[in-house]
């Protein structure tokens, strides 16, 4: 309270204290720190002037004995010891990491745990820990520079980041003594940076970030200094790392070295580092690789290393389409396009990005420090130093929440790139008569069928009163806070039973996963629209096959003729066992061979006018869905 | 900064400062919008008590939700019929024009066929050009019915209107998988 009170230009009880603010930019390659002082946002080097802080621990029996580039140092000749890019797997499960990491970088440790942890020689290592490591050092740096504690900071995260990997990273920096105001999307730190919420007039833009390890797409709005999150998509398992990747493979299949042991792949890495980073002015560059003890010459000119990197570079601009689709724009709609990350340094992907925006394209920030730049300037106004800020960012839910119904189909609740925080409810019914209990299974991704999504956990809701099928009326509510953590509750309106589960769960997806869930969501459209249909039918005749029995159960005795009930018992058996093949058009028929076998029959119980209860609900499922295009 | 003075029991058009319509001046939305958003955005109490953060929370969800619903024309249109107790999003009731499940049948034919069509991209045009200029027609409808008072009528543009959403957004997964072949 007293804080806000201070806050409150004219009412101020107390001179404002300023408060110490930082930003991190904790990278999957490098991380940075950065911090605003009389007005100006600069990054803070370490005793040897070096801005960036390369995010590599070394560990020995004794513990951490080098974080950055001494540890860097070490990585050649004790690989295993040297952890790298554990960003890429914190808030992971060990299955996922060993399907996704380059797996020459680590040894895992698969104990009974879910979170998976690295060995080391000072024994296992979680990459929260060693995430943490990284957040100290650079928290160290920062009050060693600035003479006091740090009140609060901003820590960037890529847009895509799901609830877990969030978590995680919030946990770092716990462990590291810090306290984050809040998490903030990295494309969104870099556009603050350029200062773009200074202009007049609403705004556009296009934040294109391709890192060492991650490529996120981000398009936003600038409104008076309101910044809103429209679309973001991207490519979490790409980078620059990829680059070299792809030029140490084209060593290798060039000079037949063996690249099988972790030390010499990293030479090769290293290596090929240096010539991409040569290939940024100069036309060409060279390098001597010796592996196995033999050597070679590499020489690489850059048509030849544009042509290695031209596929990776066509998978960041069907992401940049992808987003501009969700933002629901075109190309011309974008005002400005800020280039992040050191592999937008590349010349080929500075033209492509330029020429797909048909614009040049923002570069004169370093592409490094722009994102911790950014975060030191949010950190800033979080922690009250500019009361008079009009900063204000607004975020967005990164992938689809909903839940699952009937037919293994996902239902969305919230749509991705739905403003946050958010409350969503919706009605659901029971599916039997006198049904008491209901399971809801909590999903989150694009794609139609549950099996395709994320499950991110199951509850029940008990006690359901005993009604009519389609009689109960359930609200789930799905509450999303501004953090991005998601709480669902029901409810059965009636009776007023009720259940709730926060959603926490023990790791998130992996990159890969995210990424092909939303590479799969478009690609297999078609698939999943046929197995929607499958899926849909299948409901359609358990319903047909279920109010039919109900009926006859009350009243087949009454209404029908021995033959007539042979008749429709044939055609009942008959939807029975078509049901179960995968068939779609062999159920569709068949359910309309049940209806016309018991047309008589339902006309017959229409016209007794039976009970208003069994007219309601069950006489309607013989009826011709008119509805059904919808 | 404070959150007191928030009524939950406004409608949409009222938060915002806006005459209930089926039209709308979009810059006053947004103005409105930004204008809450500045002044109840947790981040303004990343310092205050937790009982201020949670009511931070609870009423921009309550903005987000309502801008939302009033700058899509559709979704503010059915929101208008809401208010004078008309509800649009009874799934059940199927009752439409038989002439209209025509042209809706036509059009989903026109969509289904453009995948397989030598210049699809045309032909995708073409049919959003319809689904729009027939959404325009809907929501000029909706509104002179309900100027005019006649809410079943209203009802039933607005679910026309409904029909002809569902194929743009169907017309937009088209798109996207014709953009994925490239």
């Amino acid at each position: 309270m007293a804080l806000l009170q201070i806050s409150e230009p004219g009412q101020s009880t107390a001179p404002h204290q300023h408060r110490y603010a930082a930003g991190i930019d904790l990278g999957t390659t490098n991380s940075l720190v950065a911090t605003v002082r009389s007005g100006q946002a600069s990054v803070l080097p370490d005793g040897q002037g070096r801005a960036i802080l390369p995010s590599v621990v070394h560990y020995s029996a004794a513990g951490v004995s080098a974080i950055g580039h001494d540890a860097m140092a070490l990585a050649v000749d004790d690989p295993y010891n040297t952890l790298a890019s554990v960003k890429r797997l914190i808030g992971r499960s060990a299955e996922e990491i060993g399907a996704s990491a380059h797996g020459d970088q680590i040894k895992l440790e698969i104990g009974d745990d879910t979170v998976p942890r690295i060995s080391t020689a000072a024994g296992p290592k979680t990459a929260i820990e060693v995430s943490a490591e990284i957040l100290t050092a650079l928290r160290e740096r920062a009050e060693a520079s600035l003479g006091g504690e740090l009140a609060g900071v901003v820590i960037t995260v890529p847009a895509y980041f799901d609830d877990t990997q969030r978590q995680a990273t919030r946990d770092a920096a716990r462990f590291a003594g810090l306290n984050v105001y809040r998490l903030v999307n990295e494309p969104t730190a870099a556009a603050i940076a350029y200062g773009l919420d200074q202009t007049e007039s609403e705004s556009t833009i296009a934040v294109y970030d391709l890192g060492g390890g991650t490529f996120d797409i981000s398009i936003l709005k600038l409104n008076k200094g309101v910044f809103e999150v429209l679309s973001t998509a991207g490519d979490t398992a790409l980078g620059g790392d990829d680059m070299d990747h792809a030029v140490v493979d084209w060593m290798v299949s060039n000079a037949a070295t063996d690249t099988a042991d972790a030390g010499a792949r990293r030479a090769l890495m290293q290596l090929a580092r240096k010539l991409k980073h040569e290939l940024t002015d100069a036309e060409s560059a060279s390098a001597e690789v010796s592996a196995n003890g033999q050597s070679w010459q590499a020489q690489l000119d850059r048509a030849q290393f544009d042509q290695l990197i031209e596929p990776l570079i066509a998978r960041t601009l069907k992401a940049c389409r992808k987003a501009l689709r969700d933002a629901g724009l075109r190309a011309d709609g974008i005002d400005a396009v800020v280039m992040v990350g050191g592999s937008t340094r590349v010349p080929a992907v500075r033209q492509a990005v330029s020429q797909f925006f048909k614009r040049d394209v923002l570069t004169d920030i370093d592409p490094d420090q722009v994102v911790a730049i950014g975060a030191a300037l949010q950190a800033d106004v979080l922690a009250g130093n500019k009361p008079d800020s009009d900063m204000l960012l607004l975020d967005v839910v990164p992938l689809s929440l909903g839940l699952e119904t009937m037919g293994g189909l996902a239902e969305q609740i919230v749509p991705r790139n739905t403003t946050i925080p958010v409350t969503r409810a919706q009605e659901f019914t029971t599916y039997k008569d006198g049904q008491s209990a209901m399971s809801l299974h909590v999903v989150q991704g694009e794609r139609d069928l549950v099996a395709d999504c994320r499950s991110l956990g199951r509850f029940e809701l008990r006690g359901i009163p005993p009604m009519v099928a389609g009689q109960a009326r359930i609200l789930v509510k799905f509450q999303i806070d501004a953090d991005g953590l998601l709480t669902v509750s029901a409810n059965e309106q009636t009776s007023g039973v009720a259940a709730e589960v926060h959603i926490k769960p023990s790791y998130g997806l992996s990159e890969s996963e995210i990424e092909q869930m939303l590479v799969d969501s478009l690609e297999n459209a078609e698939v999943d629209v046929a197995a929607r249909m499958l899926s849909e039918q299948r409901v359609e005749a358990d319903r047909a096959i279920e109010a039919l029995d109900a009926a006859i159960a009350r009243d087949g005795d009454q209404f029908l003729a021995v033959d007539e009930r042979e008749q429709i018992d044939a055609a009942r058996s008959a939807l029975a066992s078509s049901r179960d093949n995968d068939d779609t058009e062999s159920i569709k028929q068949a359910i309309k061979a049940l209806e016309r076998a018991s047309e008589g029959y339902v006309a017959r119980r229409m016209n007794a006018s039976v009970t208003e209860a069994m007219r309601g609900k069950t006489l309607d499922e013989y009826q011709p869905l008119q509805d059904q295009a919808t | 900064m404070s959150t007191d003075g928030f009524s939950f029991s406004a409608d949409y058009f009222e938060l915002f400062g806006l005459t209930p319509d089926v039209d709308i001046d979009a810059d006053a939305l947004r103005d409105g919008f930004m204008k809450l958003q500045r002044q109840y955005h947790p981040d303004r109490f990343a310092s205050g008590s937790a009982t201020e953060k949670r009511l931070a929370v609870q009423i921009t969800s309550y903005v987000n939700e309502a801008q939302q619903v009033l700058a899509n024309p559709l979704k503010r249109a059915a929101y208008c019929l809401k208010l004078r107790g008309v509800d649009t999003d009874n799934e059940t009731d199927s009752s439409m024009p038989p002439d209209f499940l025509m042209e809706q049948l036509e059009l989903r034919e026109e969509l289904e066929e453009i995948e397989e069509a030598t210049d699809p991209y045309d032909q995708l045009e073409t049919v959003r050009d319809q689904l729009r200029d027939r959404q325009t027609e809907l929501q000029s409808e909706t509104r002179d019915c309900l100027q005019s008072g006649d809410l079943d009528a209203a009802r039933t543009a607005v679910r026309k209107w409904q029909f002809m959403d569902k194929l743009e957004r169907e017309a937009q997964s088209i798109e996207a998988r014709l953009d994925d072949k490239l």
